[in-house]
């Protein structure tokens, strides 16, 4: 389970503070604690407040963290222009979040993901919205993929990301992303890798964490292999390690939540 | 005639390189490939063969289940240089209370005059007992740091003072689990966590004879490899198979000698089969059969 820590975002309102006082450290130290408690890759996000400077923001907070860690960092934020800024100042491959499958979108992102080696993470709606069914979905992530392999992407190098929708809203529709997942699985050989972004299933929930959690174990079971989350949430991350266990993913220690 | 393409197993792994004594030194593990399959990866070392030898015999050798052929150290002094191995495996038997409780000083003695008589890497097991094991394990491994020996076992019930004879004495350790992965690497953690580094560590799945249980022994060896190969980088760890005592406490060895050669050597190689990196092993005639083995099935191209 690829881990993409998602605590350095401007909707956070410590880190738009940060970002206004250019407290280094602040963003550091959350770098650093997210990666200790077992993140594999960072998200950076400027967030709403700074739309006009939005490209200076993202490369103030790559150059800060990539000072403090190596891990690749997921440059996040809805324009391309942007996202160029950040991956100009990676030290190593980054990953895009995110491109959808509007065409032109995708081509400019599937551009520079081979520009700069990145892997790119792509969500499964276009200029329409998001698919309300099963097919539809699975038939965006088809075209996705045949373009992104056309343009010479390799598909290591691809996140899928099937979209989940808010508990709170859409109960109905949660069964379906988990067999989205499933049925992502063959679409290619080897299969394309496949990203959630957690948080987003108990949006507006009142009991956040056990939503999360508890989605995040019918996912892994489905075949998810990455996802952007909060790593500081324990319950979170230790559930993801029983989990591992139960699905014969990793060998199994009786003292696991002590080591 | 046309040529068939083998299939090769990728491991994602390598095995961890254990190095045991100073000068000789033998080093086990770094493979990244089963047994003998040269051909899926690297086997950098061969499997070493350990003689055993008691501190002192169990009183009256027929009773006790063993043949003439076991050796003391008194025994082996009399004669070090006729018995072949790479390395010496001592168990201090006597040490228990139930047996002869020896006390640790006459123990560093006996020890001394055995280091004396040759240069081979020791293997050393503890009794079992936890007080007396604390208590002479650490003196000898106190005695002998600069030796970087082997010293076992770890349980889930010793690993503070196994620990500390690690990483005060800098010697390495054998783990020991009941034919269990799971505690096996859990206990490799939590040495882990203690500082002890991985390749400090040699794991003991408990062996069992041929008829005796060496068919479940071996799964377990099996296992544990693969899982190591595969990722597991807490099973990643060269492996040790007791096979000299519990092959001739067998009937089928008490009834005849070359029965109970035979029993030891097929015992032995199954281990090595399995992903054993080293063998402890007790009638020079059975070492020198696996010996022999060990050198042909290495000069195999596959």
């Amino acid at each position: 389970m690829f881990i993409i820590g998602e605590k350095i975002n401007g909707t956070f309102s410590k880190v738009t503070e940060a970002i206004k006082n250019k407290d280094k450290k602040y963003i550091q130290d959350l770098a650093l604690k997210q990666i200790q408690a077992g993140a594999d890759s960072l998200d950076i996000s400027s967030g709403p407040a700074f739309q006009n400077q939005a490209d200076t923001v993202m490369e103030w907070l790559v150059k800060t963290v990539i000072e403090v860690t190596d891990v690749p960092l997921c440059i996040d934020n809805p324009v391309p222009l942007v996202i160029e800024a950040g991956l100009k100042c990676c030290k190593g491959p980054a990953i895009i979040n995110s491109t959808s499958a509007e065409k032109s979108k995708l081509e400019a992102l599937t551009d520079l993901a081979l520009k700069y080696n990145s892997s790119l993470i792509a969500l499964v709606m276009n200029e329409a919205g998001v698919p309300q069914d099963i097919d539809s979905r699975t038939a965006l992530a088809l075209e996705i993929l045949s373009y992104t392999s056309e343009k010479g992407l390799s598909t290591e190098n691809l996140y899928l990301d099937p979209l989940i929708l808010p508990l709170n809203v859409a109960q109905d529709k949660i069964k379906d992303t988990l067999e989205t997942i499933r049925n992502f699985q063959i679409l290619s050989d080897p299969a394309p890798k496949i990203i959630v972004g957690l948080s987003n299933v108990s949006q507006q929930a009142k009991y956040r964490p056990i939503i999360n959690r508890t989605f995040m174990t019918m996912a892994m079971e489905a075949g998810l292999s990455a996802v952007i989350l909060n790593p500081l949430d324990k319950e979170l991350m230790q559930t993801i390690k029983t989990a591992k266990f139960l699905l014969n993913q990793e060998i199994y220690y009786p003292d696991f939540l002590e080591n | 005639m046309t040529q068939v393409e083998s299939y090769k197993e990728k491991w994602t792994t390598k095995i961890a390189e254990v190095k045991l004594g100073t000068d000789p030194e033998v080093r086990v593990g770094r493979q990244k490939a089963l047994p003998f399959l040269n051909y899926e990866g690297p086997i950098p070392n061969k499997p070493a063969i350990a003689l055993e030898i008691y501190d002192k015999l169990p009183s009256g050798l027929p009773e006790a289940g063993l043949p003439a052929h076991f050796l003391s150290i008194d025994k082996f002094i009399q004669n070090p240089e006729t018995y072949q191995a790479d390395l010496i495996s001592l168990k201090l038997a006597s040490i228990h209370p139930d047996e002869s409780n020896t006390p640790k000083e006459e123990i560093i003695e006996l020890f001394k005059k055995l280091e004396k008589t040759t240069r081979l890497p020791f293997i050393i097991w503890g009794c079992g007992h936890l007080e007396r094991d604390k208590e002479v394990l650490l003196a000898l491994a106190k005695e002998t740091v600069g030796k970087n020996y082997l010293f076992g076992t770890v349980t889930q019930n010793n690993l503070e003072f196994m620990a500390k004879l690690a990483l005060e004495y800098n010697h390495n350790l054998i783990i020991e689990t009941p034919l269990d992965l799971n505690i096996a690497k859990q206990i490799a953690l939590s040495l882990k966590n203690s500082g002890v580094s991985l390749n400090k560590m040699i794991i003991y799945p408990t062996t069992g004879a041929l008829g005796y249980g060496l068919e479940y022994a071996y799964s377990i060896t099996e296992r544990i490899r693969l899982a190591g190969l595969q990722g597991e980088e807490n099973l990643a760890l060269p492996m040790i198979a007791a096979v000299g005592e519990i092959s001739w406490r067998t009937k089928q060895s008490a009834e005849r000698e070359t029965t109970g050669i035979l029993w030891e050597s097929l015992s032995a190689v199954s281990y090595i089969q399995a992903g054993s990196d080293i063998v402890t092993m007790s009638h020079p005639e059975a070492i020198r059969l696996n010996l022999e083995t060990r050198f042909n099935l290495e000069d195999e191209v596959l």
